[in-house]
């Protein structure tokens, strides 16, 4: 298991560790980031180099990847951090420790669900398919169990790393513009997040979304009020 | 029932008899209960001896016999200092109560069938139940006592309801049994009576409750249930993984406290959690066909039981001492009592440690041995067996490290540092009577890993089987004796180097004058896991802050509840009471209205009838 | 000629030990710009502890004078069952592993108790959190031997030591990197260096390991000072046989070359301290929780791979 592969998803499992772990909003971030590398590379570290070089087409996606998941995404993040003037800390619903476990325990579920139940091509490496399905669920996870705003689109971000990363291993060679269409989409959100937070954020003083219920159309809690 | 234990509960009956003769004479009453137990014990040691020397040494009858005898006569001992000056009429009743557990006890080990186990065993329960209420003054005890009653009498009802099933070999019949000895060995959610009937309780009656009467739920267990392949399977996995959560949570309970019988009786529910580890990686190495596993599992099973009898008599016995010289179980009011009782402090840190499971000391040997099972299943086994056996390890692992903090909290919070409260500061100087049987406790304690590499004998083993086991023991055991050597090198270095020692006040940073209040509390010092868990422990503050600019009092007040009795127990009874609330309305009082409910009543019996 | 060498490790152990935190202050130095002082820094120390007397509080008993004689003796008996130059240990068994930790265990269960025994505030503060803190790094050592046992089907520390070898990285490599990341992290906190515990600081407050000794003083302070030194020549063996097992030139070969490693971990753990800054103490728990989940990936990768 010492191919480059296996070494850059098995780091990617351990990003996700950390990530459950992470507490501060900047360090969330950055290992985003590094996911973003990791998934970037990942094309060039699977192609059999032996076998002759790739299309073009090949490069334009590790190109556009890494431009846009590990450099351009982060830097939009971290800006709407900064605009927003958000408090660093993660503020979690859940705890950190027991996050480690609930992800721990994902980890091993995604590899037993894979193990049983899912007869791959051999030319799959073995550790794809689990580590694409624990990076999902990590992303959403971290949406769940985070309450800032900010924090949702990083574990949105996750979760499509873990999307891409579960498409890179399946289909190479056809997912370049399934690929490209997840890319935009993703794109797309966080730019209308971003914008959204630097609203959220003049307007309420704070973007903690568990606080958006006030916003409801709720007659007893107005009355309440 | 040999000639041993029958003549070990005539000795029992004569001397509760005697205790009532003399039961003028406080005294006297009690060194002829006492010598009674102790006669008893005695004769069940020469029966032991004589059935390992005529090959005829019972696993569930000598074994389980042993540690009865051998907390029993420890208690029996101690209860001769821990009750003088209650008066005569309590005594009586300590004394044939007592003496009636103890023989229930012996009775249950010895007889194998249904209906006279069934009897013995209620009668253990019962007998026990009165000593639980012996000081029924407080109305705290008597409510702890009820729900020790509750437990027994739950658990017997679910034993009866799995000998009438009694199909033999059907899972119903085992799980049901599970259910009805779980409740003694306490089990997880089954565990609520722990903790509130050992606080109650007088200490030899804990002694002898933790130590020996728990573990007689593993021996009525392994003697009703089926010894075949499937019933291992089922027994392996149930046991694992009661033991996995009891284990953990129960030592995490027990960091929680601050009562220092509670404190231990949680560490009990984590004893028993261990034990049951073993036994469950033993019997899923039977089902599955792992011998070693199997071996070392239910080895390392069994001289935990007699490893915590051991301690946890001697803890208990402490903690009684305790109680009897400061007044108090509470940890936070206590502290320095090494100085005022060396020997009690001596022996409760030796325990302390030893029930921590660390060497040299005997509560590590039969850890050792699960670990190595669990080792075993991790290099040899796959699947299920392998997560069972990694986190076997893991929770081990763990559970060691919550029993260090949870064991120093109550080693260190009672005896070291200073005292906190004038109750600790005046404490009563230490009983010979309670004393003696500590010390040979903590012999026992020494000596027994030294002594561990008969196991192997005793268990008849051959073979492979013998040599794995032994090499093991005798390693452990010249690691001990290695380790006792380096103590003494590195002791007499110091004691070179470190003459004309001076003797001042704690440094404590620059403080001036400390003192006891400014001491860290027992609670502090578990503070922090205790907030790590808190998910779990679900500990609750009261806190009044510390306000103004010359704040007049300030207080915090942590106290951790059980979560099996909170989130579980006391939804499903008040649940149940509301519902009995509602029914209430059917009685009206209408004569006409009770006719109409009858015929209704007989309607549907009628329907049900014709349906099947 | 077995035991010859394997005895000539362990007095290489007991004699260089003070060695390794002089190293590391002189890589901290380095990293810092300064000079520093001399690596034989320790032995200077101890021996001038050794010839002072010591002060004993009135508060405390004999627990607290007999703490760092235990916890010595204990990290000497680990070094005991540790394999040196290929040689399997002489008191070494199938699950000596468990006995390794436990003995530790108890060294620094009786560090605790002598704490308590002072009845200073401080030391009750640095008790608890070593406490808190010895929960998860056991669980993480249980969690990275889990994975080795898988690996090397052995279990006893000299037979999972001696199966390592630079086949299995080859096979096995990235379960090992992260049995590798995970057991620094223990060697970080059970040796309580940053990010971990400060050896430096100076403030009681945010102390662990040495606000449990404020109250020590003359040889006691020396053993508990040679017991933390030696206790991290145990730990950086055992990672330096995870990590590179096998050196040229026989078995003296061996053996020098493990003593080179064990001097060049204790620079790396020097190199770590001088980048890092130590965690907060909510942070901690998280960072031990990370080892062992490092040596459940391990587990899970070797399970994958292995069917």
């Amino acid at each position: 298991m010492t191919a480059l592969t296996e070494i850059l998803l098995a780091l990617l499992l351990v990003t996700d560790l950390s990530l459950a772990v992470a507490s501060r909003l900047l360090h969330s971030i950055k290992i985003v980031a590094l996911q973003g590398w990791i998934i970037g590379l990942f094309p060039l570290a699977a192609w059999c180099w032996r076998d002759g070089m790739p299309r073009v087409s090949f490069y334009l996606i590790v190109a556009v990847t890494l431009l846009v998941k590990a450099i351009l995404l982060p830097a939009m993040l971290r800006r709407a951090m900064y605009k927003a003037e958000v408090k660093r800390e993660l503020e979690p619903l859940v705890g950190y420790s027991l996050s480690c476990v609930i992800v721990l325990a994902a980890m091993g579920m995604a590899f037993w669900f894979c193990r049983y139940h899912i007869a791959l091509p051999n030319e799959v490496p073995a550790l794809c398919l689990p580590a694409a399905l624990s990076t999902i669920f990590t992303g959403l996870f971290i949406i769940i169990a985070r309450r800032k705003a900010i924090t949702q689109v990083i574990g949105f971000l996750i979760f499509e790393n873990g999307i891409t990363a579960f498409g890179l291993g399946m289909m190479l060679e056809y997912g370049i513009l399934v690929e490209l269409g997840i890319l935009l989409d993703v794109f797309v959100l966080v730019f209308i997040m971003g914008i959204a937070l630097f609203h959220i954020n003049r307007e309420f003083a704070h973007i903690d979304a568990d606080q958006l219920h006030f916003l409801r159309d709720d007659e007893k809690e107005r009355g309440a009020k | 029932m040999d000639f041993f234990v029958r003549s070990a509960l005539g000795c029992l009956l004569a001397s509760a008899l005697g205790a009532w003769l003399c039961r003028k004479n406080e005294r006297c009453a009690a060194v002829t209960g006492a010598a009674g137990a102790v006669l008893a014990a005695l004769i069940i040691f020469a029966g032991s001896t004589w059935a390992f020397w005529h090959h005829a040494f019972n696993f569930y009858a000598s074994f389980f016999q042993l540690v009865v005898a051998l907390v029993g006569a420890a208690a029996a001992m101690h209860a001769i200092g821990y009750l003088a000056g209650e008066g005569g009429k309590k005594f009586c009743a300590f004394w044939s109560f007592y003496h009636l557990t103890f023989g229930a006890m012996l009775a249950v080990t010895a007889l194998r069938s249904f209906i006279p186990f069934l009897i013995a065993w209620e009668v253990m329960g019962l007998a026990s139940f009165f000593l639980v209420m012996l000081e029924y003054e407080n109305s705290e005890n008597q409510r702890a006592a009820w729900i020790y009653l509750l437990g027994c009498e739950a658990g017997g009802l679910l034993l009866m309801l799995a000998f009438a099933l009694s199909g033999g070999g059907s899972a119903a019949y085992f799980y049901l049994l599970l259910a009805g000895f779980g409740l003694k060995i306490g089990f997880p959610l089954l565990h609520v009576w722990l903790p509130e009937a050992h606080p109650a309780a007088p200490a030899p009656v804990s002694a002898l409750m933790s130590g020996a009467m728990i573990p007689l739920g593993f021996c009525g267990l392994f003697r009703f249930m089926p010894h075949t392949s499937a019933c291992f399977g089922h027994a392996g996995w149930a046991l694992l993984i009661l033991g996995l959560i009891g284990a953990f949570f129960g030592i995490l309970f027990a960091a929680g406290q601050s009562n220092l019988k509670r404190l231990l009786a949680y560490s009990s529910i984590e004893n028993m959690g261990i034990i049951s580890l073993g036994f469950g990686l033993g019997f899923l190495g039977k089902a599955y066909a792992h011998p070693t596993m199997a071996l070392l599992g239910l080895g390392g099973g069994v001289l935990h039981v007699f490893n915590h009898a051991v301690l946890k008599g001697m803890l208990f016995l402490g903690a009684g001492s305790v109680l009897r010289a400061t007044g108090t179980l509470q940890l936070d009011e206590m502290g320095g009592l090494m100085k005022k009782m060396p020997v009690t402090g001596r022996c409760f840190l030796c325990g302390a440690i030893a029930i921590c499971g660390l060497p040299p000391f005997c509560g590590f040997t039969g850890e050792l041995l699960i670990y190595i099972g669990a080792f075993s299943g991790i290099a040899h086994c796959h699947g299920a067996l392998f997560a069972g056996a990694l986190m076997t390890a893991i929770v081990l692992a763990l559970t060691g490290g919550v029993a260090c903090a949870a064991l120093a909290k109550a080693a260190g919070g009672a005896f070291l540092g200073e005292p906190r409260t004038e109750a600790s500061r005046n404490a009563a100087k230490e009983k010979l009577s309670m004393v003696i049987p500590q010390l040979g406790l903590l012999f026992l304690a020494l000596a027994l890993p030294l002594f561990a590499g008969t196991l192997p004998d005793v268990l008849h083993l051959t073979g492979k089987a013998h040599h794995l086991l032994s090499v093991v023991l005798a390693k452990n055991a010249l690691f001990c004796c290695v380790f006792y050597t380096l103590i003494v090198l590195v002791l007499a270095w110091r004691r070179r180097a470190g003459r004309d020692a001076r003797a001042v006040g704690t440094w404590d940073c620059g403080y001036a004058r400390p003192t006891g209040r400014m001491e860290y509390t027992a609670s502090a010092l578990t503070q922090p896991i205790a907030d790590q868990f808190d998910t779990v422990l679900g500990t609750k503050r009261e806190v009044k802050e510390v306000s103004g600019l010359f704040p007049a009092t300030a207080k915090i007040l942590i106290s951790c509840r059980d979560a099996a009795r909170n989130f579980f127990w006391d939804v499903i009874f008040h649940g149940f009471a509301r519902f009995a609330e509602k029914c209430h309305a059917l009685q009206s009082g209408y004569l006409h209205f009770y006719i109409f409910m009858m015929v209704l009543a007989l309607a549907a019996m009628l329907a049900w009838g014709f349906w099947a | 000629m077995k035991l010859l060498i394997w005895s000539t490790g362990i007095v290489a152990a007991l004699a260089g030990a003070p060695l390794l935190p002089g190293i590391v202050n002189r890589v901290k130095a380095f990293f810092a710009g300064r000079k520093g002082p001399s690596v034989f820094q320790l032995y200077f120390d101890l021996a001038k502890l050794s010839r002072k007397a010591p002060v004993y509080s009135t508060t405390t008993s004999w627990v607290f004078r007999i703490a760092p004689v235990v916890n010595c003796a204990a990290v000497i008996g680990a070094l005991l069952l540790l394999p040196i130059a290929g040689k399997a240990s002489l008191f070494g068994f199938a699950g000596d592993v468990v006995l390794m930790l436990y003995v530790c265990g108890l060294g620094r269960l009786f560090t605790v108790l002598g704490a308590l025994d002072t009845g200073s505030s401080f030391e009750g503060m640095g008790s608890s959190r070593e406490c808190q803190f010895a929960i998860l790094s056991e669980g993480a050592i249980l969690a990275v031997f889990g994975a080795l046992i898988l690996l090397t089907h052995r279990v006893s520390l000299s037979g999972i030591l001696a199966q390592m070898s630079l086949h299995l990285w080859s096979v096995d490599g990235t379960a090992l990197i992260l049995v590798g990341i995970g057991f620094f992290i223990v060697i970080l906190a059970e040796c309580c260096r940053v990010p971990v515990d400060d050896p430096d600081t100076h403030l009681e407050l945010t102390m662990i390991h040495e606000a449990m000794i404020l109250d020590n003083s003359g040889a006691d302070l020396a053993l508990i000072h040679y017991a933390a030194a030696l206790k991290m020549w145990v730990l950086l063996l055992i990672e330096i046989l995870l990590i590179c097992p096998k050196f040229g030139g026989g078995a003296w070969g061996q053996l020098a070359g493990e003593i080179l490693c064990v001097m060049l971990g204790a620079a790396v753990i020097g190199a770590v301290e001088s980048v890092m800054a130590r965690y907060r103490f909510r942070k901690v728990p998280q960072l031990l929780s990370s080892a062992i989940g490092m040596g459940l990936l391990a587990v899970v990768l070797l399970i994958l791979f292995q069917a």
